[in-house]
């Protein structure tokens, strides 16, 4: 799996977190939001697990306005390219 | 003391024959009301920390809230609690408790005191207190204090204000959310009109959330990070407040009879719930809850001279609240002077449906509508702010609403008595 | 403009309605189901048992009564369970088993003539510690939104009336360990009144976790042993978890559907000893009781049974027999007065309404409770608590009152051999 499948498996986790019933259907890339039913205070959930999964702050950029699964994962990889990396070898 | 006799007598009027306020922008009635009229907010950048107690990694976490200055920490209000120790909220209760029973001339030893019936509505409760206890158990495996139920429970501003002045008759907490403190203060009028109590002190009271419950706030993207704009094209979210408003409400003719001072008559109360969804606010709910207040008023929705709104700055929020004026005023409701005092005093949550009705009765009684600061309006929502200065209150019905998370609807109906 | 249609004329809400209970309901310790908690009672079960918690890396065996039997997925799906703590699911629960025992369905009726009145002390706990134990132990500075829907007190409420479509006048009253009977007692005011011809009351907790612990045994009013209302040798509460709810409806409402009446909801009274934030003071509790008795129009020698707080503490037994004495006189030696708490634990907000359900069974069978753990006399506590055997006896007119800290008494008097 490389790192965009990893992270798009992590935002299907999250979403099936907060809807346990959506374990059942496929979700993809292309998936929208709002097809899934997941009201406002449900978002805010899904994102706040990927702020804790990642350690990002998504909320505080003003970035939690992602239509797709594919939106959100991008938000996310940018996002983690923003972080300062390790040092190699650091304790 | 009611008995079923009594019980069964027709209702009576009634008044409200005493306020006291605690708030962020002034402690005291007067200074609450001179910040109204100078429009002069109390919504400031604060910090909290992860927690407010000696740490090795303290993270400072930023945000806008309307935060009572006035009241130091640690501070307590009556001598009569010697052992007695109020988390903040129900210390507020009882700064404002105070003030509405002296004004409204109960002093220490009234018979009349022991009777009283006492409703505060509080929405979170003692969450400095519960931080506080939650630390020493999960970070430092220590017992926590032995008055950390006392101070938590919900309903320590109710027996805080109970205890401290010695008021005997029902006393208890409600707990609604937003409309918690208006809650209580119609069901409060509700025993004093049929008699099931002569004499009640009712509102609301309650801290700003500690860091726990601020940061979940925080993350459920409701809160503004730059203001409390309400009905404003560029609102975007609510602003936390606390404080406390206390009223005193007792029979219209026992208040006369005695020569008593009237703010103004609480003529009608409606409550109802949405039954339908947990955030997004239901017009339907919010109108027939107003409805409903002014059918128990026995009042025209033509005689509504001012709306005190609950105009939270959320982008539904104000929208629905909007339409659901439409629907009650129809073509009048873009006439009708509304505010929000919110955008002066924050979100106090369970205490600001009491801090609002308190500014709604001394806005009757002395003929002026509280402003709100000028912002870009919303062309959507058609209303006629009341901005930057006081309006004259031309009329002698108001309207105060609290539609709270959770679709629990609460409007009260004040009206002016003549002198 | 809309027509001012949708509420009732002012005159018409205002005469005063009589109030009967036509559903019950309850989850606890004693089992899922208010007749299953009833054939434990009469069988003296204790639901009181070592109890093992564990949270953030703490541990701690106490005596507790959590509910039994109870498979959360066999009465919620995956996705309501994210929102509802366990104190909003028992509430469900409990409501659900009283509308189907009152014959009604959602849907049943004007939405707005029902109301959904519930007490509870502190709503929803776990979802509380779960976030202290990230904040805290884990060190997570980012908290769940979830955590402000799951701790808001008035969940249950919101969920009821969701359920059951009820739009009339709801909210929580809490007042701790007698939240459910001030709930009541609040609800009775509603519906007698014209607030609303139905409601949906009674209370709901789920305490039973580390910090709620800790900050009890903090105020040294804990049992480590059992809970023993009464008896010589109690040394405090338990902690216990449940939901007990009622049906209150008019009388003429009740009638029109031909609905089953347990008993009339004949009186309430509230007081406040305004003295003390722990400890009880005889003057407030016999107030209460006196208040009820008067605005139920029935004298001290007409009550055949109380169902007690009887909380098992050193005082609080000691201060609501005094009470009870001060209220009844010499009747007080010829009534029953037991605690099932002794049985089903103390389970704070909903204690009230768990003990209103067994009171009106109490009624339909003419038995009372026992009170059980018990020992024997103390000096203090010298009435006839149904020691240990549930005792038949005629039981037309009975009490269940609550007795909270803060001084908060509630009181409800319910008569069942009414005239319709």
């Amino acid at each position: 799996m490389n790192e965009l499948e990893a992270i798009e498996q992590q935002i299907y986790d999250a979403i099936r977190k907060v809807k346990p019933s959506l374990q059942a259907i496929p979700l993809a890339p292309e998936t929208r939001f709002e097809n899934l039913g997941l009201e406002s205070l449900e978002r805010a959930i899904v994102v706040f697990e990927l702020e804790d999964t990642y350690d990002l702050s998504i909320l505080d950029e003003s970035l939690d306005t992602f239509e797709t699964i594919a939106e959100a994962r991008d938000v996310v990889l940018m996002l983690l390219g923003r972080k300062p990396k390790r040092a190699e070898g650091a304790a | 003391m009611a008995t079923a006799r009594e019980l069964a007598r027709a209702p009576r009027r009634v008044a409200i024959s005493g306020v006291g306020v605690v708030s962020p922008i002034g402690r005291g009635v007067s200074n609450f009301c001179r910040a109204l009229r100078d429009c002069r907010s109390g919504i400031a950048p604060r910090t909290l920390f992860d927690d407010t107690y000696p740490s090795d990694a303290r993270q400072p976490f930023a945000h806008l809230a309307a935060a009572v200055e006035d009241v130091p920490p640690g501070y307590v209000p009556v001598d009569e609690l010697p052992m007695f120790a109020l988390d903040r909220f129900a210390t507020y209760a009882v700064i404002a408790a105070r003030e509405a029973l002296h004004d409204a001339g109960f002093e220490n030893g009234d018979a009349r005191r022991a009777r009283a019936a006492v409703i505060v509505g509080t929405a979170v409760g003692g969450d400095n207190s519960r931080d506080f206890a939650s630390h020493r158990i999960f970070a430092r495996g220590q017992k926590p204090h032995p008055l950390t139920v006392v101070r938590t429970m919900v309903n320590a501003a109710a027996s805080g204000v109970s205890i401290a002045f010695g008021l005997g008759g029902p006393v208890f907490n409600i707990s609604s959310a937003c409309a918690s403190s208006a809650h209580a203060i119609g069901e409060a009028a509700r025993m004093v009109q049929f008699g099931f109590s002569d004499c009640a002190v009712a509102g609301g009271a309650e801290s700003l959330p500690a860091y726990t419950l601020f940061r979940s706030w925080q993350q459920m993207r409701v809160l503004s990070p730059d203001g409390c704009r309400p009905f404003a094209a560029d609102r975007n979210g609510m602003v936390l407040g606390e404080g406390a408003g206390i009223v005193v409400l007792e029979p219209l003719d026992a208040v006369r009879a005695r020569g008593g001072h009237v703010y103004a008559e609480v003529a009608g109360f409606g409550m109802t719930a949405d039954a339908r969804d947990w955030v997004i606010p239901d017009v339907e709910g919010m109108t027939r809850c107003m409805e409903e207040a002014l059918a128990d008023a026995g009042v025209d929705s033509g005689e509504i001279a001012y709306v005190n709104a609950h105009g939270t700055s959320t982008d539904r929020g104000d929208a629905a609240e909007t339409e659901a004026l439409e629907q009650l005023l129809g073509a009048r409701s873009s006439r009708v002077p509304v505010s929000s005092t919110k955008a002066l005093h924050g979100h106090a949550l369970g205490a600001t449906g009491a801090l609002e009705a308190i500014a709604t009765a001394i806005g009757l009684d002395e003929g002026w509508i509280p402003p709100m600061p000028s912002a870009e309006r919303d062309p959507k929502l058609e209303l006629d702010l009341v901005i930057d200065r006081p309006r004259p209150l031309q009329g002698d019905v108001a309207i105060s609403n609290s539609f709270g998370f959770g679709g629990l609807n609460a409007s009260l109906v004040l009206r002016r008595v003549p002198h | 403009m809309r027509a001012n249609g949708a509420s009732k004329a002012r005159h018409e809400r205002n005469a005063p309605h009589r109030v009967v209970i036509t559903g019950i309901g309850s989850v606890s310790s004693l089992g899922v189901g208010a007749r299953l908690m009833w054939s434990k009672m009469m069988a003296s079960v204790c639901g009181i048992r070592p109890t093992r918690v564990t949270s953030g890396g703490l541990e701690a065996i106490f005596p507790a009564a959590q509910v039994a039997d109870y498979d959360p997925l066999e009465h919620f799906t995956a996705d309501e369970l994210v929102w509802r703590d366990p104190y909003a699911q028992y509430a469900v629960v409990a409501a659900r088993e009283a509308m189907a025992d009152a014959g009604l369905k959602a849907g049943y009726g004007d939405p707005s003539e029902l109301a959904v009145i519930l007490g509870s002390g502190g709503g929803g706990e776990h979802a509380r510690e779960d976030a202290a134990v990230r904040l805290f132990v884990d060190r997570k500075l980012r908290l769940n939104p979830v955590l402000v829907p799951k701790t808001n007190l008035q969940a249950s409420v919101g969920f009821i009336s969701i359920e059951f479509g009820a739009t009339g006048p709801s909210f929580i009253v809490s007042t701790g360990c007698a939240a459910a009977t001030h709930a009541v007692a609040q609800a009775f005011l509603v519906v007698r009144h014209g607030l609303a011809k139905r409601a949906i009351t009674g209370g709901s907790e789920a305490p039973v976790m580390i910090s709620v612990l800790q900050a009890f045994q903090a105020a040294q009013v804990l049992s480590t042993t059992t809970c023993r209302p009464f008896s010589r040798d109690r040394d405090g509460m338990t902690l216990a978890e449940g939901a007990g709810v009622v049906v209150l409806e008019s009388l003429e409402s009740a009638r029109e559907r031909g609905a089953h009446i347990y008993a009339e909801l004949a009186g309430v009274g509230m007081s406040a000893d305004a003295k003390n934030s722990v400890h009880p003071a005889e003057r407030g509790p016999a107030q209460a009781l006196r208040i009820a008795l008067d605005s139920a129009r029935i004298r001290p020698e007409e009550v055949a049974y109380i169902n007690a707080h009887g909380t098992g503490t050193k005082i609080n037994d000691r201060v609501e027999t005094a009470a009870v004495k001060m209220a009844f006189g010499d009747h007080a030696r010829k009534l029953a007065i037991s605690s099932t708490k002794s049985m089903h634990g103390h389970a704070f907000g909903g204690v009230g309404g768990i003990e209103l359900v067994a009171t009106l069974l109490a009624m339909e069978n003419d038995v009372a409770p026992p009170t059980i753990n018990y020992l024997g006399e103390d000096d203090d506590c010298d009435l006839d608590y149904v020691p240990n055997e549930p005792q038949p006896r005629p039981i037309g007119t009975a009490i269940s009152q609550s007795f909270a800290f803060g001084g908060l008494n509630a009181v409800v008097v319910l008569k069942r051999d009414i005239e319709l």
